[in-house]
């Protein structure tokens, strides 16, 4: 059985560092600004790492796209317990967006050649659509699972659980199926010591589209059918009256009576 | 064309010349030259060390829009349709009043909309797409009855509810059509000068507001958060009603073979008139219980920001904000947030927006109609206080 799982490197927001725009295309500047592994990403890697854990002839097999630093995140995939990795990387899949950057993901898949599953995160906190796991489910012609908060294996079947509209439900799905993980749905595994030392020689194989040879009209900004026309701060006055209380004034009172007018 | 070589940046290295698959390239003066049989395979733009070979993009040629713009109808498990179909409905017409706006509905028997809600939301069709499959909404499904009439009838736009029903189905069909889907719009306009949909959305941990279109694609999709716009029940346009049979027969290779509804400890905050918002400023776990405590005694409904999901103190199905719910509340009583945009596209259109942060600075404060400024720490027992006076007056 053979797992893949597709991870992200986002900018660690926690680090309140000045994510920066590149004014020419409106895409966001990585360079420079610590990282991490998109969590919902993390969450989908556990999941499969259960899945090896239970069946331990799995191989857990993780696939990034980004820029050269996004060997990172496999490394740390890898120290956590993922077997192989390969890092997508080129100057033209910069711009991408969730149209072609699902394609590139899929051309990658299909050259890794036979799979069982593919595992991702639900939706990445910076980019927060949602939109690459089911396109790439779409072009693979394979059920999606969205939402899912486990997966065991049955033979030939998968068997996910998933909040997904208010609902819990159990699903059964033949594979090759594409499940997509909600973020906090597991606690993911820490790195072993081993991992830790192991990943300083261990590699990611490395793509360029000179080995998926996809045509550059479907790649980057000339293969994205949306265009980011302008980038803004919300602008909005609305504050009608300002108290500053901490000198002892009791806005708990005022609180309670403006509730009472407003609900009049 | 398609691929340039910047000639003050090449030296001539001919790496790209070796590498071309199909000798597309000639040095000149020592410099790279495509020729006119280049098939912009783009192998040369990956290898040169110097980066002098670039892709250029030709000025973009905007697609024919038209007027023909198609909603996606979400029938929830308990028959009803979400009202976010009616308020894209509504929106649309309001930004075009030339539109033919069609509302799409998959169900497996008879309708169970009447379209003269659709027609007074301002849509001038109920376009029903029927098969016994479609009694529970299925992703590819959707997308396999969806797709061709879609080709064949060619709307200009096609927007979907950007529940977790619409942003399933939303990119299988978007990427089936090859178009742009924009995720999660707080906000819908058309340029003047080209009638093509200016799609506003979060960017970037949503501080930043992003403006996208899809100008040589058809349709332009996105999915629209729910309560951005009111709806409107005031257009009394006559609706007309189209159903058509899907006959194929189909069934989902995935079965659901277990489904109960999430039972929550916390109120449904969709349907709170007041409800209690806390953000990081909370400090502690304990904090949130007594802000609990205190949303109870007045009857609202609690929510927060994403750090707590995070922190785990809250339970992610009260995150407010772009990856949470949208709520529009009588009051919102922001308690420790500082307002980020991922937080205000949540609840920006609650009636009365009451602020508390020790911030005077906080953007919280340009969207709220009463700023508290102080320590919402020193305010918590406070509340306590209240709390108990409350509880001894029974």
């Amino acid at each position: 059985m053979k797992i893949l799982v597709l991870v992200k490197q986002i900018p660690d927001l926690e680090n309140k560092v000045k994510v920066s725009i590149d004014q020419k295309n409106f895409s966001m500047k990585r360079g420079g600004i610590p990282s991490i592994m998109n969590p919902a990403d993390k969450n989908a890697l556990e999941a499969a790492l259960k899945i090896k854990d239970a069946h331990p002839s799995t191989t857990v097999h993780v696939i990034s796209m980004g820029p050269k630093q996004a060997t990172e995140v496999l490394k740390e995939a890898y120290s956590m317990g993922s077997d192989t990795g390969t890092l997508l990387s080129d100057p033209l899949y910069a711009g991408s967006d969730t149209l072609a950057t699902s394609l590139i993901l899929t051309k990658a898949i299909q050259s890794i050649g036979e799979y069982t599953l593919i595992f991702c995160g639900k939706q990445a906190l910076d980019g927060d659509t949602g939109q690459v796991g089911p396109g790439i489910a779409s072009r693979l012609s394979i059920p999606q699972i969205m939402a899912a908060t486990g997966v065991t294996i049955d033979n030939t079947t998968c068997i996910v659980k998933r909040e997904f509209r208010n609902h819990m439900e159990t699903i059964v799905s033949p594979m090759p199926a594409l499940i997509a993980f909600k973020a906090h749905c597991n606690t993911p595994r820490l790195p072993s010591l081993r991992g830790l030392y192991a990943k300083e020689n261990w590699t990611p194989t490395m793509l360029q589209n000179t080995d998926l040879q996809i045509s550059i009209q479907h790649l980057g900004i000339e293969g994205s059918p949306t265009r980011v026309v302008k980038t803004f701060q919300p602008v909005l006055t609305k504050t009608t009256e300002t108290v500053h209380f901490d000198d002892g004034s009791i806005p708990v009172n005022h609180i309670m009576k403006t509730i009472h007018e407003v609900n009049q | 064309m398609k691929i340039k070589v910047i000639s003050s940046q090449c030296n001539g290295c001919t790496l790209c010349i070796k590498k071309c698959p199909i000798q597309a390239i000639q040095l000149e003066d020592k410099k790279a030259v495509l020729l006119d049989t280049c098939n912009f395979c783009g192998i040369c733009i990956s290898i040169c060390p110097q980066k002098a070979i670039v892709k250029s993009i030709e000025d973009e040629t905007i697609a024919p829009v038209t007027n023909k713009y198609w909603v996606m109808m979400e029938t929830k498990y308990n028959g009803e349709i979400d009202s976010t179909s009616y308020e894209m409905i509504s929106k649309l017409r309001e930004l075009n009043p030339l539109a033919h706006i069609t509302a799409l509905l998959l169900c497996s028997k008879n309708p169970s909309v009447d379209s003269h809600l659709v027609g007074s939301a301002g849509g001038d069709e109920l376009f029903v797409i029927q098969n016994p499959a479609f009694e529970e909404y299925n992703a590819v499904l959707f997308t396999k009855a969806i797709v061709p009439y879609c080709k064949q009838e060619e709307p200009s736009v096609f927007l979907f509810p950007a529940t977790e029903m619409g942003r399933d189905l939303a990119p299988r069909i978007a990427t089936e059509l090859h178009t742009g889907l924009t995720a999660d719009c707080t906000d819908l306009s058309i340029d003047s000068d080209n009638g093509l949909l200016i799609q506003t959305r979060p960017a970037w941990d949503g501080n930043l507001m992003a403006s996208i279109i899809c100008p040589n694609r058809r349709p332009q999709m996105a999915t629209v958060r729910p309560h951005v716009f009111p709806m409107s029940s005031h257009f009394n346009r006559p609706c007309t009603s189209r159903i058509e049979k899907y006959t194929n027969p189909i069934s989902p290779v995935e079965k659901v073979t277990n489904r109960s509804i999430i039972e929550s400890t916390f109120p449904d905050l969709e349907k709170q008139t007041i409800v209690v918002g806390v953000g990081r400023g909370i400090g502690s776990k304990e904090n949130v219980d007594l802000v609990w405590d205190f949303a109870q005694s007045i009857h609202a409904g609690i929510g927060c920001s994403r750090p707590l999901v995070d922190n785990g103190w809250l339970p992610h199905e009260v995150q407010v904000g772009m990856s949470g719910k949208a709520i529009a509340p009588k009051v919102y009583i922001a308690l420790g947030i500082s307002g980020s945009v991922q937080h205000l596209v949540g609840m920006q259109s609650s009636e009365y927006i009451i602020a508390v942060n020790k911030d005077e600075n906080a953007p919280i404060f340009k969207h709220s109609h009463l700023s508290l400024v102080g320590d919402i720490k020193k305010m918590l027992p406070l509340l306590k206080d209240l709390l108990e006076k409350r509880k001894k007056l029974g």
